[in-house]
């Protein structure tokens, strides 16, 4: 570690804005909303208004009057089945079971936005109506409910190591809580949209997805089609953080709709059908048990958790709601419990981290709660337990240890930190400063990259990526013009369209820049080695004493320009070399690889009405080798923006009455603004990966909340358990504890 | 998304505008910022014809205005000021600082750009940031009508329900007169929001005028606690004419306000914490406001 940490940066990082921030900030990127197909139609959905049921009849005689109406279809006529909307159950895309407030039910087609808008409204719909739940003990506690034929709930899950009995019973502090957090949604700028049109039997899907491969092989398998019949293509995304991943049943309506009436059709949702139809994240009930001996060895955790993740859950695994904490501390033993509550309520889902926040929230708080107990420093706690290794093997890498200490030092814990009952309180605010860490899988797979140059010299990068947001369009460029020596500038990127573009995993569990980084490497080296053998032959200098750098050809040593790679393409006689590379690293028996992060926040609590405002934010990670600085500083700074509102602000309130979304609005459900983000200071250790750069993506959002609620009990001694934390309960203890 | 059609006019005079308003008698309604006229189309509030004001410069001004000997009686503010140029205007932070901090407060800058001082007292929401302060600063409302017919109201004879005034459909509140005193004022505002930007659960705004030995004016000014925006009275005669206000002073017209005053229901906040905010926003607006003035 200390040699980790004496050793100074090679370079400097890499810090480039995005390739395309240019067509972004002038408004000249083409989203999918800016398409103009010629003769295209506009699908609008219509959705059950009774929470659970059998649709028994559909009267379309009122809509199909309005002027512009095309055509309407529904669960009567077309079942189709969108295997990516549910993995242990079958979702059609028109239900003919409806199971919330919302279930799509079918689509009505028309000329104008408007007419479909209407025509949709005026649809009648017949139910026979079932008993309905829309909380986890309702559907526990009901026998008569059937959401699901087979059972309404998902799991246990069991995750085990050690022996927890004993390490409880043996140990000297034991404590007991329980935590909770909130459904929440998503919310990427730009809502759902597709546009698709057949031309014969091949489909064309202009998609707002996280993955055009993915989409397209989910296209083809629940159409029915060979993959290489569907072409997908994704230019510019406005986001999606896990909810447009793969392929959505609204790719899926467009090209029904498309296909009845022989015409290009767009379904677009607004941000209130986005809200109702798209998934978000499931809510938590968590009983957590945690042993320590007095010097604040954790012996022990024990988690026992319900989720309510609503009446479909996409492509969770059973049980997988509450996950990741068991990758930050070493323990003796480590006891999980988990299960997945289905209730008549909006679909839940991937979203960035999907189990991360909320498995934090509660380790990250109850280690707190214990540290506090012991009269441990929280850090020092926190240094006293991190995990070294996982249980059986090793890390590829581990900057964990780093992360906490000069994350404390750079944001000058020491010096901030003093227990709680000795915070300085002035004029009714209270200050007070947590910390909160956290891991994440970063895992190695599969991916494809051509990279090629041509004789002007241009660097070119093929990849299937959709640039969600992350910045992918640019790291991938980064990455192959460090590797070649092309300067950056002189790098394009093709990508986007199935059609053109090679494999690329979705931009979803953070790992593009490993994946399909990993490929485009390696092409890029291999393009390199050929223009030094140009070279070799062109100046008759072994290529081994050669070096391409600013797109030029210089000996090594003396740094003499020799030629510039264009001079190298044209004396080779080759419009362009190419290299088309597939890679598929895979870790080494008993090797894990994890990225890691340690946060802290401050706070200042209004002791008159228990407001919370977050004055400070600092966060320090491990996601091994950095490609491109800028971007992703700005990725964790999104992350922990998501996390603010996940611990101040963002909660989606559901009906009691009919398990409906009682605010789909931005209005009403509220995303934190920039009057309540503080600076945000990021930093990244210099670990050095074997496999290359980690992942980055999900992590940040991670430690967040229980960050923020360690701060609130530092400033006030009052300890929130659940999300988000409300003013109103922190005003309660504040008075309760007078 | 407007679903329905509706015709658009965009006259450049006070008399083009009331031409159309008479032909469109009942059917049309102006729009000036837009920010709550544009919200309620999109939920499906019909309004066949729209009569966009934003054109008649005259109505952009804010200038100081004299009484008969030529001192500065009062800053008239045109009805189409937005917040943003409300919060900006020299004449309005030198001479009505309450106003220019209530502007700068209103939802956010993207609001603040485009709503502007007619709208928002015509739109006439009980819990609107300057209904309450139109009160506070006892404001004459201007109001122009075909044949340019002009009265002039004050604020609490002008609201008088939730989303009612004594405008007629074929009326124009052209500018508001806020009066201007060369006391040391003190004043604030402060209000209770479910999340930053959003409209006030309830807003408190206060005034004081203070010659040097006693308080001659203190006004409070609510809104959201009942039909329109009121003035305390009861509670404001307990400072009037007072050498100092002190803390217990504070507290106890706190507690009188909570007494007297209903704050609505929200979904997300229970009634008691409400009504507990209201006394405790009313003692942070009346602290600092008494702050100001004796400092
Ligand atoms: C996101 C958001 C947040 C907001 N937050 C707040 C807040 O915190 N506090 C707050 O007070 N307000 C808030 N508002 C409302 C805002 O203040 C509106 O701008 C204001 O209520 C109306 O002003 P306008 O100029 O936009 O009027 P418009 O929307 O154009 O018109 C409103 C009504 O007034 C009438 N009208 C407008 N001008 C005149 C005139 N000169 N003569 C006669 N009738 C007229 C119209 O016919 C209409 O009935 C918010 C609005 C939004 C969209």
């Amino acid at each position: 570690m200390e040699a980790v940490m004496e050793r100074q940066r090679e370079k400097p990082h890499v810090s480039e804005p995005r390739i395309d921030a240019r067509e972004r900030a002038m408004g000249l990127a083409k989203y999918t909303a800016d398409w103009q197909v010629k003769d295209m139609l506009y699908a609008r959905i219509f959705t059950s208004t009774v929470p659970h049921g059998f649709v028994k009849g559909i009267d379309s005689s009122e809509a199909a009057k309005t002027p512009g109406f095309v055509d309407i279809v529904s669960c009567l006529d077309d079942s189709t089945v969108w295997q990516a909307g549910e993995r242990e159950h079958e979702r059609r895309v028109f239900a003919d079971h409806v199971r919330f407030v919302g279930d799509c039910i079918g689509a009505v087609t028309a000329t104008t936005r408007i007419a479909a808008r209407k025509a949709a409204s005026l649809v009648g719909v017949q139910y026979e109506e079932l008993p309905a739940s829309f909380t986890i003990e309702s559907t526990l506690g009901n026998s008569q409910l059937k959401i699901w034929d087979n059972g309404n709930f998902l799991g246990p899950l069991k995750f085990e190591y050690g022996d927890s009995e004993e390490e409880f019973s043996k140990s000297q502090v034991v404590l007991e809580r329980h935590y909770s957090t909130s459904r929440l949604h998503n919310v990427p700028l730009e809502p759902a949209i597709s546009i698709a049109w057949w031309d014969g039997d091949n489909l064309t899907v202009v998609a707002a997805t996280q993955s055009v491969h993915g989409c397209r092989n989910g296209i083809a398998k629940d159409l029915g089609l060979e993959p290489e019949k569907v072409r997908v293509i994704g230019y510019y995304k406005g986001g999606g953080f896990g909810n447009k991943i793969n392929s959505m049943n609204y790719d899926l309506i467009a090209a029904i709709c498309s296909r009845r009436t022989g015409k290009p059709v767009m379904v677009e949702y607004s941000r209130e059908d986005e809200f109702i139809n798209v998934h978000g994240r499931w809510s938590t009930d968590q009983d957590l048990r945690m042993a320590a001996d007095r010097a604040g060895k954790i012996n022990a955790v024990e988690v026992k958790a319900k989720c309510d993740i609503g009446a479909y859950t996409r492509h969770i695994k059973r049980g997988h709601f509450i996950e990741g904490p068991e990758h930050y501390y070493s323990t003796e033993a480590w006891n999980a419990e988990i299960y997945g509550v289905y209730t008549n309520t909006p679909a839940t889902g991937h979203m960035r981290a999907p189990p991360g926040p909320q498995s934090a929230f509660s380790v990250e708080s109850m280690v707190d709660e214990l540290a506090h107990e012991l009269g441990i420093d929280p850090v020092d706690m926190r240094l006293k337990n991190f995990i070294r290794n996982p249980p059986s093997g090793r890390f590829t890498s581990n900057g964990f240890e780093e992360c906490i200490i000069k994350g404390a030092e750079e944001f000058g814990w020491k010096q901030r930190w003093k227990r709680p009952e000795k915070q300085r309180n002035k004029s009714g605010i209270a200050t007070g400063v947590g910390v909160a860490i956290g891991s994440w899988h970063s895992g190695l797979g599969h991916g494809e990259a051509i990279v090629s140059v041509d004789s002007s010299g241009t660097l070119e990068v093929n990849t299937g990526v959709v640039d969600i947001g992350t910045g992918a369009k640019t790291t991938m460029a980064l990455i192959a013009s460090g590797e070649v020596g092309i300067p950056y500038a002189d790098t394009r990127v093709i990508w986007g369209d199935t059609e053109t573009s090679p494999y690329s995993v979705g931009e979803s569990g953070s790992r593009t820049t490993g994946f399909t980084g990993t490929a485009v490497r390696e092409a890029s080296r291999q393009l390199k080695a050929d223009l030094l053998l140009i070279g070799e032959k062109l100046h008759g200098i072994s290529s081994s004493k050669l070096e391409i750098k600013e797109g030029n050809l210089i000996r090594s040593g003396n740094g003499s320009v020799l030629s510039s790679v264009r001079e190298l393409m044209q004396a080779s006689g080759n419009g362009r070399i190419t290299k088309s590379v597939t890679t598929e690293p895979t870790l080494k028996e008993g090797e894990e690889r994890f990225v890691f992060a340690a946060h802290f926040a401050e706070v200042a609590v209004d002791l008159e009405t228990g407001e919370v405002k977050l004055t400070d934010y600092l966060a320090y990670h491990d996601s091994g080798e950095i490609v491109n600085r800028l971007t992703a500083e700005s990725q964790v700074q999104g992350g922990i923006v998501m996390g603010i509102g996940m611990a101040l602000t963002e909660k989606l309130l559901i009906s009691k009455t009919d398990g409906s979304i009682e605010n789909p609005s931005l209005l009403l459900y509220r995303i934190p603004n920039m009057t309540q983000i503080p600076k945000i200071k990021v930093f990244f250790t210099d670990t050095v990966d074997p496999y290359g750069p980690k992942s980055l993506g999900e992590i940040p959002i991670i430690p967040v909340t229980a960050a923020i609620g360690n701060a609130i009990f530092n400033a006030t001694g009052v300890r929130l358990r659940n999300l988000p934390f409300s003013r109103e309960e922190l005003l309660g203890e504040l008075k309760d504890r007078k | 998304m407007i679903l329905e059609p509706f015709q658009y006019f965009s006259p450049l005079s006070l008399d083009e505008a009331f031409e159309i308003l008479t032909e469109h008698h009942g059917e049309a309604k102006i729009i000036a910022g837009g920010q709550s006229l544009i919200p309620l189309m999109k939920m499906g509030v019909e309004m066949p014809c729209i009569v966009d004001i934003k054109k008649i410069h005259e109505l952009k001004t804010i200038e100081l205005s004299n009484d008969g000997s030529g001192k500065v009686s009062s800053v008239r503010v045109g009805a189409l000021a937005t917040y943003n140029e409300i919060e900006r205007s020299v004449p309005v932070r030198r001479n009505i600082p309450l106003l220019a901090k209530t502007a700068s407060g209103i939802g956010h800058p993207l609001v603040r750009n485009r709503g502007t001082i007619g709208g928002s007292l015509s739109h006439c929401d009980p819990a609107a940031d300057l209904c309450a302060t139109a009160l506070a600063l006892d404001a004459q409302i201007c109001i122009t009508g075909p044949g340019m017919k002009t009265r002039v109201l004050s604020a609490r004879d002008f609201f008088k329900g939730p989303l009612e005034t004594d405008l007629h459909n074929d009326e124009i509140l052209t500018s508001v007169f806020f009066p201007v005193s060369n006391m040391k004022m003190g004043y604030d505002v402060q209000k209770l929001t479910l999340g930053h930007g959003d409209f006030p659960v309830f807003i408190v705004s206060v005034s004081l005028h203070y010659d040097g030995v006693k308080f001659t004016n203190a006004a409070i000014a609510l809104g959201g606690v009942g039909e329109t925006a009121v003035r305390a009275s009861e509670c404001e005669s307990l400072m009037r004419g007072k050498e100092s206000i002190t803390g217990e002073d504070i507290r106890e017209v706190s507690r009188l306000i909570t007494d007297r005053y209903d704050p609505p229901v929200s979904a997300e906040l229970s009634p008691d914490y409400t009504r507990e905010m209201l006394s405790v926003y009313t003692g942070k607006a009346l602290r600092n406001a008494v702050q100001m003035v004796t400092g």
